[in-house]
């Protein structure tokens, strides 16, 4: 749960800044290049409209034409034939009236233009740029306004009136589009950033329940779809392979026991046979001791392998401890079966009453693991003495687990597995931390067992007190080692109180 | 070879009960029917299937006389398994309550095993220790085939269940309450066994919350009543931390 949250705050905290800064920047250069581009296109293509259409193309082109062509000769006007024919060419035609506005001359004038033009008139066509709906240009000559008409629909013409500071302005309106064009790039930039997050948000979360060994269903929608449905695949195909691993353990740790149960019985028997020479029995005893390691191991990794890949391991209950522990101990004392070992249960008067909300058969577990451990590591025999008791604030040792991070102010249940046996050296008691520790890491308790069987000191030691240190962090709680050389171990487990 | 080793712990009356062993596994079974043998049980038959098992108990129960008295069941068989089996050994009313035990490999579901509802009266993980195998079959016979002799012998005086009354060493005789006898009669049955706390509250009580100040103002009363020195007891003893222990004579 920590390193989950540990995880997105590490992700929010160094990602954001940089993605932020350098793809801000790299969007509002090409905003900016964007709006350049334009100016510069829009420059470009008004120059050329207007080069081609209004200095060598028509309509100017032809009313220079017309102009050049058009001649008195003896108080009669004639049009050169090639005047005429750009005219024919672009179905225009032409009218030219005197001072006083009455036509002097005309050619290929369509029937509804007016022949005469009075100074309004001439006005008005020349600010809409039309005569008689048509599209006409204006060439003043000594002699009088020459106009040319096109067909209707030809030309659109624009007349425009802008006050001076309009135009005084124009620089500053060009700056304030510049402006608000850029406000809305940034919008649209923002708003397309906050979808990405939000779309990979999910994703992101997906591959950490991955990466952590949980299940995760992710459904996109839209482009990111494959995405999730791929992800979604390879958590089936995970956790496919989880349950066949699990399913593998729990066939193999049920299998063993009926053979085992053999081995046990029939070793117990030759151990206690009167009959038998001395060595023999020594053997079959040794045979007994390891046959029921054995039978511990099978039981660990059995367990280990459910709180691996179970989706919900913990059966939780209100524990009341002290009754769990006295039934453990009085089993242990009525089976009569290790006297070697005489166990004593220690309940604190503040702890007689303490309740934890906890899987009991793991706890029971947890704790035959360390009365276990007391056992194999002194055959000889020593006493254990289990305690219960309750502390306030935050566990003493170990304090990594989740427990100490929730901050419960309930306090924690302590239950201490303490002998006085050959204890454990200063090195001994580091490497089996180390190893507690690197299976905190670690992504499957049964997966760690086989870690590490390089060091001896720990190898040894199994998976039992790992289990336990899984058992004590599956309920919020942790386990503290401690231990001298000749001055015996303990194994203190904090779980929270409910 | 013979699985040798009496344990001595087994009374008399009890190993003269007639056991029904059913494992598919033919050696765990005559491994299981050794130790027992050498425990004493000197009436241990061995079925290998559900069905054989079904036809021995309906021969056998023709006369209470040779009618099994404990069933031992695999759980795991083929064919029928021991939950199966047990359902339907429990249809036959001759059978409705004899006790039976589960052997397990302790990876079927245990709710189901320890689970009353198919009354089983206990189940023995496998593997198991022959001692550990005994002293369970012995605990169950000794919870459900009461010695016939009402009589409890203590160090210091003679309990008669049947009448409630207790004969001291001194020659008084004093009544039990309703709630001594209940609890004297728990840790008699399970005497020279440690009985928690909670486990004889939950007996008298019906529940293990609560009743602990009772309790001890029950057996202060009753150490009153059976030992010779109530402050020294050599009958009810307690075990510090844990329960009471009854120690027989």
């Amino acid at each position: 749960m920590s390193r989950h949250s540990d995880r997105s705050n590490r992700a929010a905290q160094t990602s954001f800044p940089r993605f932020f800064t350098k793809q801000l920047l790299a969007f509002l250069l090409l905003a900016f290049a964007v709006v350049v581009v334009d100016f510069f296109l829009y420059a470009a293509i008004a120059y050329s409209e207007s080069e081609n259409n209004f200095n060598d193309g028509t309509p100017i082109a032809t009313v220079r034409a017309v102009d050049a062509g058009l001649a008195q000769e003896d108080g009669a006007y004639a049009l050169s034939p090639e005047a005429a024919d750009v005219l024919a060419e672009q179905e225009a035609w032409a009218l030219l009236v005197d001072g006083t506005g009455a036509a002097v001359w005309e050619h290929d004038v369509p029937a509804d233009v007016p022949r005469s033009l009075t100074p309004a008139d001439a006005a008005m066509a020349a600010h809409y740029g039309t005569v008689a709906d048509r599209p006409a240009f204006f060439w003043d000559r000594d002699d009088g306004l020459l106009v040319v008409g096109f067909p209707k629909g030809a030309y659109w013409h624009m007349s425009m009136d802008l006050p001076e500071s309009t135009i005084r302005n124009l620089p500053l309106y060009l700056l304030l589009m510049f402006a608000v064009d850029l406000a809305i790039f940034f919008v649209a930039y923002f708003v397309s950033r906050r979808r990405t997050q939000r779309a990979v948000a999910p994703i992101l979360g997906a591959l950490d329940d991955l990466s952590e060994g949980r299940p995760s269903t992710l459904r996109l929608k839209g482009d990111l779809r494959d995405v999730g449905e791929r992800i979604t695949e390879a958590s089936a195909l995970i956790e496919q392979k989880d349950a066949a691993r699990a399913n593998w353990i729990r066939g193999v740790s049920h299998d063993i026991r009926t053979p085992l149960s053999m081995i046990l019985g029939y070793a117990d028997a030759v151990a206690q046979d009167g009959q038998a020479p001395d060595g023999v029995r020594a053997q079959a005893a040794v045979i007994r001791t390891q046959g029921l390691r054995i039978a511990d191991l099978v039981t660990d990794l059995n367990t280990a392998s459910r709180l691996d890949y179970d989706m919900q391991p913990l059966d939780l209950e209100r524990i009341h401890l002290a009754r769990t522990l006295r039934s453990v101990v009085a089993a242990h004392a009525n089976d009569g079966l290790d006297e070697a070992h005489p166990l004593e249960l220690e309940v604190d008067e503040s702890a007689a009453d303490a309740v934890v909300l906890g899987d009991e058969r793991l706890v029971t577990r947890a704790v035959e693991n360390a009365l276990a451990n007391a056992r194999l590591h002194n055959e000889d025999g020593c006493n254990v003495v289990v305690r219960l008791s309750v502390r306030q604030g935050k566990p003493s040792g170990g304090g990594r687990g989740a427990g100490a991070t929730a901050g419960d102010p309930a306090g924690f249940a302590v239950i201490r597995v303490t002998d006085d046996g050959a204890g454990v050296s200063r090195e001994g008691l580091a490497a089996l931390e180390a190893r507690l520790a690197r299976s905190r890491t670690a992504a499957s308790a049964s997966g760690c067992a086989a870690g590490s069987p390089s060091s001896t000191a720990t190898a040894e030691h199994g998976l039992g007190l790992v289990l336990v240190d899984r058992i004590a962090r599956a309920h919020g709680g942790c386990i503290a080692l401690d231990g001298a050389p000749g001055e015996g171990f303990s194994v203190e487990v904090a779980l929270p109180l409910a | 070879m013979a699985v040798t080793g009496g344990f001595g712990l087994v009374e008399r009356h009890l190993r003269d009960k007639r056991v029904l062993l059913v494992d598919d596994e033919a050696e765990l079974a005559g491994m299981v029917a050794a130790i027992l043998n050498g425990a004493g049980f000197s009436h241990v038959d061995v079925a290998h299937a559900g069905a054989e098992a079904l036809a021995a108990i309906d021969e056998r129960a023709a006369s209470s006389e040779s009618a099994y008295q404990l069933f031992v069941l695999d759980v795991m068989m083929p064919g029928m398994d021991g939950f199966e089996l047990l359902a339907r050994i429990r249809e036959r009313p001759a059978h409705a309550s004899t006790p039976a035990l589960f052997l397990t490999a302790k990876d079927e579901p245990l709710d189901r095993v320890s689970g009353l509802s198919l009354g089983a009266d206990d189940y023995i993980a496998k593997p198991f220790l022959p001692q550990e195998l005994v002293l369970r079959i012995a605990a169950v016979l000794r919870r459900c085939y009461a010695e016939e002799n009402p009589l409890l012998e203590l160090e210091a005086s003679r309990v008669n269940f049947a009448t409630a009354e207790v004969e001291r060493a001194d020659g008084e005789t004093v009544l039990l309450t309703a709630k001594e006898h209940e609890i004297l009669s728990v840790l008699a049955r399970n005497a020279g066994r440690i009985v928690t706390i909670d486990a004889l509250c939950e007996a008298c009580w019906g529940t293990s919350f609560g009743y602990e100040n009772s309790l001890m103002a029950h057996i202060r009363r009753l150490r009153e009543k059976i030992e010779a020195n109530p402050s020294k007891p050599a009958s009810l003893v307690t075990v510090k931390g844990l329960g009471y222990k009854l120690a027989k004579r």
